[in-house]
Order: structure tokens, then sequence, then C-alpha cells
């Protein structure tokens, strides 16, 4: 069975080309608009990673970390955020709230199969 | 597929920005709105983060630009003003058209652009540095050495609870080359104490890998903050790595800090094994010295492996296992032969098509499989300096010698062949070649003589030549002492050419005595015979008191020669094409003008020829036209008659075997396409018996 | 993965032994209850065997926990064992995590440390 990642980003062309790359790798892929629409399809669906934006409207990446280490089914999972160069404090803050690592953007496909094979395994 | 990427990024921009206009507007009215502020900072983020990914890095650049701006309002320090908005529109604007202008290559005015970025930044009162471009993705890692790497890694209790699995990480570091893995466990509580979701374990890791340290740190960059993580070169293994013994286990144990330089004396001064004291004295945990046991394993397994395969790039083959892979693909020429024979027979087209094809491999095999027994000739030519020197010195004589093209490759077995026949030669031009030194200085030339070894490429064949500067040949002794020896008769015209080459007719001497270094009997006509054997020719050329060349010519390699096939009756010949010159026809007519005298008109000049059907004594009537091969040896031009020239063959020369070994004429065999059996002619020695029996 | 499962009986052989099967893929969500059921059964008897044959999977919540129970064993003078039945998938990921060795640590003082021997 394959493995479900959820890639949360409020812009949909990054959303299209991680589910695109995930899903040439292999994984099946839900996607989630915001933090709110993320936190509600976790509750619901069982996934064993989650990539997430950290700039969102409604709820941001860091209030997304903290709402899915809460959720039980997600207290373990592997949790990726996006960020960009200049969010070095965010990437702190990220790892405070229970992320496991960052990608930089801009990344290639390569970059995040490169990451997603490093944490899921 | 990047282009649909790109399509959506540009309908999501475009959305984004007519959004951002309706937020810049809102802001004008409310400008301390802390909820459209975030939306006008997320939309230029977004454009950004997601124009930077999909190859829009101008777009990426200049809104990194107004980003940074409103980065600023968003923490509070800065006010938003109308000049604010109205700059950040005008840079909304000037993303559309970059926007618009994208596919074309246009991109808006580089102009605008600057405009609008230098009035952000004097509203914002600073002066950041000029936009960084994005982070060149791992910029060109230089190649490192193989080299052995100690980790101790040590993640932090609550690890798991980052979502991170060390698991994978080791997994990952398995990737990166050799891994060795002890997993240090002595840290455990027991079940009553031990939290189920914490991390007790930590790892000591080798690693060798030539991904250099930062590919090791990488694999740790989630966790290195939080854990603890060292990593060190504990060897390098470099082309010139000593075979030498790995550290001692205290030694290692000492610099992972598992143990103290005093606990170590103490524990030596013991004399006994290492780690079995350092547990029993409680000193070390078992785990510890076994991951130094381990780690001196390893790096003796990684040396004997790298020296393994160091070996590989260039190993020992018995000669014998190469005469045996020469001899099988000189069966697969045999057999390639009759394939195509066959399939051509057959006039099927595909299987003349897969013929052609193990034509083609066939012989790019047979090439590689010869070239595996080239060797350069230089090895042989650096024997021939001691020889010189220890010459010289015994007749008095100074002399150098000197080479050249000693890279020039030839079969190992010619090689070895050739040995006995060039010192022969070289002995010979230091004997009768270079005089004495009074002699040379009375002559007119340096005292010192010099004696010049050179090997060159000639088609098939390597033309090694013997030049010395020595006293060259006397034409009259020559003459005269083959007279006397009844070599020719007295009254004979002989060219330059034809006068030199008696020096190797049989028992012919030119030394007025019989020293020590050349002669005893073994005359140059053994030498002629060696190399003739070898189906090469010899060349001898001089000028009186000037020196003498000797040049041999050999081909290179024996196993496979290119020769002409030629048919008489219903048997085949091969003739070596190196020395075939030209074909001509003789007709029933040309016979009968000769006057049974076997000479053949060519181009206005009189060349003998050798009837093989008659020589052979082959049964049955030559056809009426007869064909004459005419071949070059040792400068003279002779005609061999057969009855009709097949053309060029791949020849696999097989030996005669014993019982034919001594067969006049006759060098070798060779089978052909259809299995049957065709004779390889052994031209010299034809012409030979040839003129002996008219002698 | 399969999912975990465990099934503790009583030797019907030997009194006093208890054998603990473990079966499907052991996940840091399991430890908690895995560590529980180790405990009750190490509380019930004084030989436990644990049958690894039919588990799919162990992280290293699962082997550390393994590691755990074995040492309590030791403590509380029992005696703790492993069967895998030639279990492949359990020998790769203990092997994998550097948890085989040559013997066992300093706590193992009944020399019966659970990863010693087997495959290297």
């Amino acid at each position: 069975m394959a493995k479900v990642i959820m890639t949360a980003d409020d812009s949909a062309s990054v959303r299209q080309m991680v589910t695109f790359t995930l899903k040439q790798g292999g994984y099946d892929v839900v996607e989630a608009v915001d933090g709110k629409d993320a936190l509600q399809k976790l509750s619901s669906t069982k996934v064993d990673m989650l990539i997430t934006d950290l700039n969102m409207p409604n709820l941001d990446g860091i209030g997304l970390i903290k709402g899915a280490r809460a959720l039980p089914s997600c207290k373990f999972i592997p949790i990726v955020m996006l960020t960009t160069e200049s969010q070095d404090s965010k990437k702190q803050e990220g790892k405070a709230a229970g992320a496991t690592g960052w990608i930089v953007k801009p990344f290639k496909p390569e970059q995040l199969m490169a990451v997603v094979k490093k944490v899921l395994g | 597929m990047i282009d649909q990427h790109r399509q959506a990024f540009k309908e999501e921009a475009y959305e984004l920005l007519a959004e951002l206009e309706t937020s810049l507007l809102e802001l004008e009215e409310q400008p301390d709105d802390v909820d459209v502020i975030g939306r006008v900072f997320r939309a230029m983020h977004t454009i950004k983060g997601s124009g930077s990914m999909f190859g829009f890095d101008d777009i990426a650049a200049f809104t990194h630009e107004v980003e940074t701006i409103f980065d600023m309002v968003r923490n509070g320090k800065l006010q938003v003003t109308g000049r604010l908005v109205n700059l950040t529109l005008a840079a909304r604007d000037q993303i559309r058209a970059m926007l618009d202008g994208a596919d074309d290559g246009g991109g808006g005015d580089l102009k605008v652009s600057g405009e609008i970025i230098m009035g952000l930044r004097e509203l914002a009162g600073f002066q950041p540095a000029a936009a960084e471009p994005p982070e060149a993705a791992a910029a060109g890692r230089k190649p490192a050495n193989l080299a052995t790497y100690r980790i101790r890694f040590a993640p932090s209790r609550d690890i798991f609870i980052t979502g991170t699995n060390p698991l994978t990480l080791l997994q990952e570091l398995k990737e990166l080359g050799t891994c060795s893995v002890v997993a240090q466990t002595g840290d455990f509580p027991c079940l009553e104490e031990i939290d189920p979701e914490a991390c007790y374990v930590y790892w000591d890791l080798i690693v060798t890998t030539d991904q250099g340290e930062n590919a090791i740190r990488d694999v740790f960059i989630f966790v290195e903050d939080d854990c603890e993580l060292r990593i060190e070169q504990v060897a390098e293994h470099t082309q010139f790595e000593e075979p030498q013994d790995y550290k001692k286990l205290g030694m290692i144990l000492l610099e992972r800090g598992d143990i103290t330089t005093k606990e170590m004396e103490e524990i030596l001064a013991q004399q006994h094994r290492f780690g079995e004291l350092a547990v029993s004295n409680g000193i070390l945990d078992q785990g510890k010295v076994q991951s130094a046991l381990v780690e001196q394993r390893h790096v003796k397994e990684v040396r004997q492996e790298k020296q393994a395969t160091e070996a590989a790039s260039s190993i020992r083959v018995p000669a014998e296992r190469l005469d045996l892979l020469v001899n099988l693909v000189g069966e697969m020429v045999t057999v390639q032969a009759r394939l195509s024979q066959t399939a051509a027979q057959r006039e099927d087209a595909e299987l003349v098509a897969i013929a052609e094809e193990v034509e083609r491999l066939t012989a790019e095999l047979r090439d590689s499989a010869l070239n595996i027994r080239m060797l350069p000739i230089g090895s042989t030519f650096s024997k021939f300096k001691r020889l010189v020197r220890d010459l010289s010195v015994e007749l008095g004589k100074q002399i150098e010698m000197t080479t050249e093209g000693g890279e020039t490759e030839l079969d190992k077995t010619v090689i070895e062949k050739l040995n006995d026949p060039l010192v022969h030669l070289i002995r010979n031009s230091i004997d009768h070649g270079i005089e004495l030194p009074e002699a040379r200085v009375a002559a007119g030339k340096p005292a010192h003589g010099t004696v010049h070894l050179a090997a060159v490429h000639s088609g098939d064949s390597v033309v090694i030549t013997i030049d010395d500067d020595g006293a060259g040949l006397d034409k009259e002794a020559i003459r005269a002492k083959a007279i006397e020896r009844g070599i020719i008769p007295a009254t004979a015209e002989l060219s330059d050419k034809e006068l030199f080459s008696l020096v190797f007719a049989p028992g012919f001497s030119t030394a007025k005595k019989i020293s020590s270094v050349s002669g005893r009997g073994v005359g140059m006509d053994v030498v002629k015979r060696a190399i003739e054997l070898l189906r090469g020719s010899i060349d001898i050329s001089s000028v009186q008191g000037k020196g003498t060349r000797i040049a041999v010519k050999i081909p290179l390699t024996l196993a496979i020669i290119e020769s002409l096939r030629v048919q008489i009756g219903e048997d085949s010949f091969m003739l070596p094409l190196a020395l075939v010159d030209e074909c001509v026809e003789l007709t029933r007519e040309d016979v009968e003008r000769s006057h049974g005298r076997n000479l053949a008109h060519v181009r206005a000049q009189l060349i003998p020829y050798i009837p093989l059907r008659e020589h052979f004594r082959i049964q049955g009537t030559p056809p009426e036209i007869q064909q004459i091969v005419i071949t070059q040896v040792n400068g003279t031009r002779v005609g061999f008659v057969v009855d009709q020239v097949i053309g060029e063959h791949q020849t696999v020369i097989k030996s005669l075997g014993r019982a034919y070994r001594d067969v006049d004429g006759i060098s070798g065999a060779t089978i052909l396409g259809d299995g049957s059996v065709a004779l390889i002619l052994d031209v010299p020695q034809l012409l030979q018996a040839v003129e002996a029996g008219q002698a | 993965m399969d999912e975990f499962k465990l099934e503790c009986r009583q030797d019907p052989e030997s009194r006093g032994k208890q054998i603990l099967k473990i079966s499907g893929g052991v996940t840091i969500g399991d430890a908690g209850g895995f560590r529980q059921a180790l405990l009750a059964a190490l509380e019930a008897a004084s030989e436990l065997q644990l049958d690894l044959s039919e588990m799919t999977g162990i992280d290293l919540t699962g082997l550390q926990l393994l590691c755990a129970a074995h040492q309590s064993a030791v403590r509380g003078g029992k005696w703790l064992h492993i069967t895998d039945g030639g279990n492949l998938t359990f020998r790769e990921m203990a092997a994998g995590a550097g948890f085989c060795r040559h013997t066992g640590c300093a706590r193992d003082t009944s020399y019966s440390c659970i990863w010693v021997g087997g495959e290297q």
C-alpha cells in the first residue's frame, strides 16, 4: 500500500508541483489549501507524512505543525516545512513546534524526493 | 512537463496580483489593518517562492525586495503611507509586466524595476545589500578522496516526537559507502523505568566514503542541532596509502574520548588483551570496546577491498590464458567466416544481416584480444643498453646507444622471439660496424660511436631499425668473400642491394677474425631466418665510411594475418598480404613465348615466377589464363603462378604440427569458412628453395 | 505493514513459561502497549519466550524495549529469550540498527544477551 503524504500550501502551483513529484515517486497525495483545511483533513485521514508551507492564510504552518502534533495519529509522523532562505528564525520556530525538517524554496523535484526519502525511509 | 507548472504558476500569479491590487487599495483606506498587511505579504511571498521554483528568477528577485519591505510593515517597523502603497502598486504592475513578457524573454523594463526598488529602500530608510540571488544549489561539491570517518551519533531523548526515525538516517548513511553500525545500548533503563517513546540508544558508526564529510553532515542536517554528533576522519585511503596495521584498540578508544590516557596506561601495564581488561576493570562498557573493534575491522576490510580493486585495475594473467583466449578468438573468426559464407549462399537477408553483425563484433573482439597481448618494446630496448655498455668496454670502443619509439607495442610473443635476432644484430653493429676510437678520429668522426635503436609503426607492422655511424659495409670485401665462398659466380653483376643482402647468405661472415662478440658460426643467415619465421623481413643498407642501417619489419601479431587467398586446382593457399605487390594475368601464350624460362614481362620489367602447380606437383591442367601474384621479398620481385586469386582473407594461423613442421615452403595452415584447410605459403623460404634448386 | 498484534499464552509443556507472540509491525505508536504487555508477561512467568516469527517490522522503540525487557529479566533472575523462526525481516532490522553484537553488555550478567550470535 502506497504511503500517503499531505501537501499543505496556499499556492496552487506549488501544490501541483509537489503532488506531481510525489505521485511520480509512487506516493499517494492529499492536498490542503491552508493550515485550517490541512488540520481538518488530518483528523479524518491517516497520512504518513506532512509537507507544509509556513505562510498560509487562516492557519499558518507553525500553527498547523503544533495542531498536527497534538493529534494522536500525527504525533510521530515526519513533518517537513517549506521555507524561504530568509526565514532562518522560522526554521527554529518550526523545529520547536515539532517539525522534522525543512526544504528551502526554491527546490527541484529531486531535492523534494531526497528529503522525503530521508525522513520517510 | 515543466511548462505545465509554469503555466499554472502564471495563472496563479495573475490571480494573486488581482487580489494584491484589491488588498493594496483596502490598505490605503485602513493603513493599520493587520489582516490586510498579512494578505499583501503572503501574496508577495507566494509570488516570490513559487516564481523561483518555476524559473521566474527575475520576478522572484524583484518581489523579494517588496516582500522585505512588507515584512517590516508586518513587524511594525514601518508605517503604511500613501507613498508606500503607490510604490507597491507600481511594483504590482511591474510584476504583471514581467509575467506578460516572461515567455518571449521580454520581462518588463529593468529601469522601472530599479526605480521602484530604489524608492522602496529609500522609504524603508535602509540600504540593504543588493538582492542576493537564491543560493546556488549545492555548488559544485569537490570530489573528496576515499576516506573513513568515525561518527558518534547520539540523538536527543525526544527525537521521536519531531517525527524523526534515526534508522532512516542510518539507512541514508549506508548509501554513502561502506558502513559499520554499532548501537550502544549500555544506557538503557530496565523495562520498569523505560519511557517507550524516548530514544536511549546511540551509535558508533564507521563510514568509508568518497563523498566527503559534508555529505555525512547532510545526512544529519535536520537533527544536528539537537543531538550529539561527532564526525572525525580516521583514515584517508589515498593511492599511496601504506598497507600498515590500523590503530591499536587503546588508541581508538583514547581518540574517541571513551578512555583517558591514564586509564589506558594502567591497562597497558597489565600486559593483557586490552579490550578484555578494559571491560573487566570496569573502565569501559563492552559496547564501546565492541565498536572500537568494529572500527579496526572496518578499516582493515576497506583497505583489503581497495587493494583488491586496485589490483583489478591492472591484473597479471598467465600468458597461456591469453594464448588460449587468442586461440579461441581465432576459432571464432573461422566460424564467423563460415557463417558469412553460409549466409551468402542461402541468400537469406536476415541471416546475412546477422552474419554481418557477427563479423563486425568478431573483428572488434579479435582486435581487443590481440591488443591484450601487446607490450611496449621499450623494456627490451633497455636490456640492450646494458649489452652495448658491456660490449663496448670489452672491445675498447666508445659507444653510446640511443633509443626511440620504446612505447611502440608488439605482440608479447613477437617481442620474445625478436630478442635473440636483435641481440645478434646489435652485436654485429658494435663488432663490425663501429670502429675503434683512434680509427674514428682518423676518419674525422667523433671518438664515440652511436648505435641508434628505433621502433615505429608502419601499417600492420612495426619497423625496428638499428643504425650505426660506423665504417659501413665494404662492398668489395663482401663481393670477394661471396665469390670465395661460392655464393656468387665471379662474374656476377650485382646491385648494391643485392650485394648487401649477401651477408644474409648461409655461411657468410665478413669479420676478419671471430671475436667473442659476433661470429661463432652463427651468421646473419640465422638472424634472417628467425625474422622470416616471424613473417617479417630484414633489409640492410650502408654507406661506406658513414654507417649501416638494418631495418627489421615485423607484423604486429603472429596469430592472425591479412592474407591473399589463391586457388590451385582444388586447393587453397594463403600468401601474406604484406608481401604481395600486385597480381597480373598469365596466358598460355605468355608461357609459350617465354620458352620455359619462367619470366614474365610486367611493364617492361622481367619478373621471374614460380609455377606453384608444378612446384607442389598438383595434378590437373592449369586454366587458360593463370594469375601471377607478384611478391617483394628482400628487394626482389618474384611472381607465384596460381590458377585463381580469390581475395583478401583474415587468416588465423594454425601451426602444422610436429609431423609437417619441416615441410619447406609452408609456414602454417588455416581453416576456411567452409571448413576446409588452406596452407599458408612461406614465401621467403619458397624463393630460397627454388634458387637452391636452380643452383 | 501489517497490524501490530500481541498474543500471550502459557506454554502447555512447561509451567511458569510464558510465550508472547508479537506479530505485525512494531512502531512507536504501539510502544506503550508493547511495554505493558512485556511487563505483564514477565511478571507472570519465570521464563518468557518472545516469538517474533511473524513480526513484519520493528522500529527503534521496539528494539529498545526488547533490550530493556531482557535487562529486567536478568535483574529479576528470570530468563528471557527470543525465537524468530528464521525471520529475516527482524534479523535485518536488528542488524541494520547495529544491535547485533558478539558479547552482551556489562549488565548481561547471565550471558543471555538477545543480540549475541545469530547473523552478523
